[in-house]
């Protein structure tokens, strides 16, 4: 008997008490959002046992909790997983949660609502645990679902205004377009496993079919916008801050990877399904960088950014390193957060603005800030030793040393030198040369509540992917050996698009700037697919819900066909047969030949 | 040559920090502690002593990690074993007759 | 079965003999009682039915829908309220009961034994219905929203009475419980054919069928809130009840017979979601909706195998709640602004927060948020189908999509956004709208917990 399962029951059920409590009496006594925050430390700190025990004894978990339907010989149950993903993933994502949490704290002050929101992003949080820790598919699509329900309320915070609204409907769309392959890969499963527990479906399963695992890509590919329903990772930065660090960098994006990465079993024996993941994940790993090139808000750059990593992670799948995707989910989420809530403080501090180009010389008057802007982005692009390197330089080594796409595989490394770029670019405009923002005499980084937790995540940054992957089970042996050039082909990439980035910016401060040119166009507004996909389709579903279906259909064809005839003819008839027109001399005569004539007929 | 000049606003902040308070801009209206100092007219608050010594000690500490673990682990980024050249293996090692024996 | 029909019976004295400030007390609180008895039905769930007399059983297909219509005559007497407000007391009584006499009928149709007795009272509820709709609606085209409901059905069930005659001379019996053991074989000829049409168009009328379904969005749009709840919540399922007692006797033609429903069913689920996303009448949409529910339930109870008639009848009872539920919330909206018009109320999530909250619960049902039972009925509806051929899955799936939007496209239109600059005089929401929505809401959440009650016969 160990701790392993009763901590990690106290973990989950902590993270309910402020659900509950309001509705008590003690709710009116406390600060609720510092609670909400103690009670998140708390849950992270718990977690740690069960973490450290897999660590240093292997110990995983399943609990089978609640029998919830069992028909004739299928049989639904509350079943929680504790392998070595949903653990790790659980302390992650709450260190992160905490430090979010309390960096909220200072962001929303001025918020009425500052209740419902961190009400909103505990909910959030539990929806999100469900998910990575459901050891059945039915488990899985509640927590799934609610992700996508909580990212639809959370984006839509500032619901007065029709962007926020529009791009929350928009997470919704693409999000459920994604579920109907989730819905097909679990109807595939029930008809051909009987069942949606995990394990059943690995044993009866080789995975040779493709349609469930089509299924599964497709939910991957909404809910963790990938190249074709990509677009409502950017417009959901409409959600504060605070939102976009924790749902679209950090857990709810990852949610799709992590679906395909608990698959792998599936997935390691079908050739074509890899290639198919590769392929998607490196269109989109470099579309979006080359979208984030000429973005000129911060947190869309940022948002680009998570995208662009989200593709790598997609990347990992299909050269059949679901261990390394998984390693860099959490390493991501640690600099991730940080750049969104370095983007928030700035933000913040220069009243609410978010273009770059109306920013600058910051790192005179932030200093923290941006110092770790600094370090999160070195982190993100794999400078050697920071926590970024453990899994992205890991991924591009094994991405080029396996008999892989060699397409897919340079688009890669263009996208890594991607990387550089626009990272140079934010802490470019952001944070060096002269300010070009009025002044703002509140600039300042007093408050304990945003610095402590950007520090906190700062340290991680640096040492996280030091200590998770030398503490990690072994999983997966990685290539040792290969040719130099393979080997610093990843750094090579990194500082050659930080060495041209940082020339061209230094070059062109001070030219006039020129009309935009085709190429700037394309990266700017996204490669043009929100224009076209966004008026086309929209455009033809509500033509033909207006025109086809309730004008033609509808209120034309049925009408007229079955009431409007029905009552037409009886009228007609009535008419016909009930008009007397008093023509007594035709009526006879009518009467009479008619009658003559059946006479003659008969005899 | 001409470029370690650039260096030089490295030098002007270490040795402000060092010298005290009397480098804090702005009107500083308070006798102690690390009170941040109100702004002039048309300028932004200047930061604290305190939160530049907290940011200097931040990315000193990444650069001390980043150059402690290449001592220590520079197998990482250089590679840990070289690469194997085929041309360079002989016919004996690899346990290939010589083409006049049979 | 008397336990409930009599206390329902005699509610009529007690609304006629009650004094003016206790009518409304006294049949809100005696109908809740009647609903807390019809529970005990629930016991016997594992024997196929438990027989009360000679004419009446219960079993678990019609169990649930008997408590749902006991359930929500106190909800439509709780929400007839306010608008009867001006009314002479006659009036109001009368409309109470019309509820109370369509209460009745509702109960023993669903507890009915034999084919010809559901088949009189399946008429007999048409008559308060359709006096409730006429009398007490509120536009003009009331008239024309009777005529249509009451001939649209009528039509189907003429055929039905005159098949249900030529079956009990073939038979002998219509009792149900006996189908199965004297099952005609019926072979496919033309009067066969002719007979298994008779038999269903009834019920595909009802339920409806999506090229017969004009009726629904006139009569859900003018009938006033108790009307609407009750035509949303049992009248529809009615049909879908009827069917799945008369799909006993009708076996092998189905096969070949249920097809051209089947497709129009599939098409018109999608063209009903689609006509939902351009609406511009807030009753109107919530109408639309149920034919598209109603659609899919069509389509599982066409293709038969165990698996989606339990989908069916879960999303029958589901599909009620909630179409209830988001009557109620647009009667919210109706009563303050005396407009179904969409675009006159917006952004009430800044004067009304706990109505945003029932609006945001009763979108969230209505798209199937797991893991509720909308959910769960949709998902083996989906699957059943995905089984019987594989590419309904895009229809099924565009369905789903196509219902999450135009659930949110309601909900951001009524409560999100700015606030109009001429809403004016929007009286706080009251406790009794409250207790409405959430007596609606409280049993849509506890079945989450115990989806087996629902599950129909065939569990």
């Amino acid at each position: 008997m160990n701790l392993f399962n009763s901590s990690f029951i106290m973990t989950l059920t902590i993270l309910t008490f402020p659900i509950i409590t309001p509705l008590t009496n003690l709710y009116k006594k406390s600060h609720y959002p510092g609670y909400i925050k103690t009670i998140i430390s708390i849950s992270f700190f718990l977690s740690l046992i069960p973490t450290l025990t897999m660590f240093y004894s292997g110990q995983e978990a399943t609990m089978y909790n609640w029998s919830w339907l069992n028909i004739q010989t299928f049989h639904l149950n509350i079943n929680i997983k504790l392998d070595y993903f949903s653990i790790l993933f659980m302390s992650v994502a709450l260190f992160v949660t905490w430090s979010i949490m309390e960096f909220s704290l200072w962001y929303m002050h001025s918020d009425p609502n500052m209740d419902k929101f961190f009400k909103y992003l505990l909910l959030f949080l539990i929806t999100m645990m469900i998910l990575v820790t459901a050891n059945n598919l039915f488990q899985l699509f509640i927590g799934w679902e609610s992700v996508g329900i909580m990212s639809f309320l959370l984006i839509g915070w500032w619901h007065g205004r029709s962007d926020a609204n529009t791009a929350a409907m928009q997470a919704v769309l693409y999000n459920r377009i994604g579920d109907i392959g989730f819905i097909l890969s679990m109807t595939w499963f029930l008809l051909y496993s009987n069942s949606w527990d995990l394990q059943q479906i690995f044993i009866t399963q080789e995975g040779t079919d493709i349609i469930p695992m089509l299924g599964l890509l497709l939910a991957a590919t909404g809910k963790s916008a990938q190249f074709g329903l990509h677009p409502w990772l950017p417009s959901a930065m409409e959600g504060p801050t605070p939102v976009s660090a924790l749902l679209h960098s950090s857990t709810m994006v990852v949610a799709g990877i992590f679906l395909l990465i608990r698959f792998y079993p599936l997935m390691q024996n079908n050739q074509s399904l890899q290639t198919l993941c590769l392929c998607l994940g490196a269109l989109t790993t470099l579309f979006t960088a080359i979208c984030a090139l000429t973005q000129n808000d911060i947190k869309k750059i940022v948002a680009f950014s998570t995208s662009s990593q989200l593709g790598l992670m997609m990347v990992t799948i299909g050269i059949n390193q679901p261990h390394l995707a998984f390693l860099h989910i959490c390493t991501h989420a640690f600099f991730k957060a940080m750049l969104f809530l370095c983007s928030g403080s700035i933000i913040h501090n220069l009243n609410d603005e978010q273009d770059i180009r109306k920013m600058g010389g910051l790192h005179k008057t932030l200093p923290i800030t941006s110092s770790s802007l600094m370090i999160g982005s070195m982190a993100l692009t794999g400078i050697p030793f920071l926590t970024g390197f453990y899994s992205k330089d890991l991924i591009i080594e094994s991405a080029t040393t396996s008999y892989t796409n060699a397409w897919a595989l340079v688009i890669t490394l263009i996208a890594t030198s991607l990387t550089a770029v626009y990272s140079t670019r934010i802490i470019f405009f952001a944070l060096l040369n002269n300010p070009r923002f009025n002044f703002s005499p509140s600039m300042n980084e007093n408050d304990p509540t945003m610095i402590n937790p950007i520090k906190r995540l700062a340290i991680s940054s640096i040492l996280a992917g030091f200590f998770i992957s030398y503490n990690i089970p072994i999983t997966n042996i990685p290539q040792m050996t290969m040719p130099p050039y393979m080997k610093f082909a990843a750094i090579l990439s990194t500082v050659l698009g930080f060495m041209i980035a940082l020339e061209l910016n230094v070059m062109t401060k001070n030219l006039k700037s020129n009309y935009s040119t085709k190429l700037t166009n394309f990266s700017n507004m996204l490669g043009y697919f929100p224009p076209l996909i966004h008026r086309t389709s929209p455009f033809i579903n509500l033509s033909t819900g207006q025109n086809l279906a309730s004008l033609m259909i509808d209120l034309i064809w049925l009408e007229k066909s079955l009431p409007k005839t029905i009552s037409q003819t009886q009228a007609m008839a009535s008419m016909y047969t009930s008009t007397q027109t008093g023509l007594l001399k035709l009526y006879f005569l009518s009467f009479l030949i008619s009658m003559t004539l059946a006479l003659t007929l008969l005899f | 040559m001409s470029a370690l000049t650039r260096l030089a606003p490295f030098a002007r902040v270490g040795g402000r920090l060092f010298r005290g308070r009397s480098g804090g801009g702005g009107g500083v209206r308070y006798a102690g502690g690390s009170a941040r100092a109100w702004p002039r007219y048309r300028e932004c608050s200047q930061p604290t002593r305190s939160e530049v010594i907290q940011a200097e000690v931040l990315s000193s500490a990444m650069w001390f990690w980043i150059l402690w673990r290449f001592w220590h682990d520079s197998d990482a980024v250089l590679g840990h074993f070289p690469y194997p050249d085929p041309s360079q293996w002989t016919d004996e090692e690899l346990g290939i007759l010589p083409d006049d024996e049979d | 079965m008397l336990k409930i029909i009599m206390p329902t019976i005699m509610l009529i004295p007690t609304v006629w003999l009650s004094n003016t400030s206790s009518m409304w007390i006294n049949t809100t609180s005696y109908s809740m009682l009647i609903a807390l008895i019809s529970l005990s039905y629930l016991n016997n769930m594992d024997t196929t039915n438990m027989n009360h007399s000679l004419t009446l059983s219960s079993d678990p297909l019609s169990t649930p829908l008997l408590i749902l219509t006991t359930w929500l005559l106190p909800l439509m007497i709780i929400a007839s309220q306010h608008h009867l407000k001006n009314e002479t007391e006659t009036r109001k009584k009368t409309y109470i009961s019309l509820l109370i006499s369509l209460q009745t009928f509702l109960i023993l149709t669903f507890s009915a034994t034999e084919m010809i007795m559901f088949y009189i009272l399946f008429e007999t509820t048409l008559i308060p219905t359709l006096i409730i709709i006429t009398r007490w609606g509120n536009q003009t085209e009331r008239m024309n929203a009777g005529l249509y409901f009451l001939f649209y059905t009528l039509i189907g069930s003429l055929p039905l009475l005159i098949t249900l005659i030529y079956i009990q001379n073939q038979m002998g019996t219509l009792n149900f419980l006996l189908f199965n053991y004297y099952k005609p074989m019926l072979d496919s000829t033309w009067s066969n054919n002719l007979m298994w049409l008779a038999c269903t168009m009834a019920f595909m009328i009802k339920l409806p069928l999506y090229g017969l379904h004009l009726w629904l969005p006139k009569a859900h749009v003018e009938a006033p809130i108790a009307g609407s709840m009750v035509l949303a919540a049992i009248l529809l399922k009615l049909g879908g009840y009827g069917l799945m007692r008369i799909l006993q006797l009708l076996e092998p033609l189905t096969n070949n017979m249920a097809y051209p429903f089947l497709l129009l069913s599939l098409w018109g689920m999608i063209m009903t979601s689609s006509i939902c996303l351009r609406q511009t009448d807030l009753k109107s949409l919530i109408a639309y909706s149920s034919v598209s529910h109603m659609a899919l339930v069509i389509v599982a109870i066409w293709i038969q195998p165990p698996w989606s008639l339990m989908g069916a009848t879960s999303l029958m009872i589901a599909h009620g709640l909630t179409s209830s539920l988001l009557f109620c919330v647009a009667n919210s909206n109706y009563e303050r602004v005396h407009s179904r018009t969409l675009l006159l109320t917006r952004g009430l999530q800044m004067l009304f927060p706990l109505m945003g909250m029932w609006w945001i619960i009763a979108s969230l049902t209505n798209l199937a948020l797991p893991p509720s039972i909308n959910l769960f009925g949709e998902l083996l509806i989906v699957m059943s189908t995905f089984s019987w051929c594989n590419l309904t899955i895009i229809l099924t799936g565009l369905n789903i999509l196509i219902t999450a939007l135009y659930s949110l496209y309601m909900l951001i239109s009524t409560q999100r956004g700015k606030l109009p600059y001429h809403i004016h005089n929007m009286p706080p929401t009251f406790t009794r709208e409250n207790i409405l929505m959430s007596l609606h809401i409280i049993p849509l959440l506890l079945l989450t917990l115990n989806p087996k009650i629902v599950l129909g016969n065939l569990y």
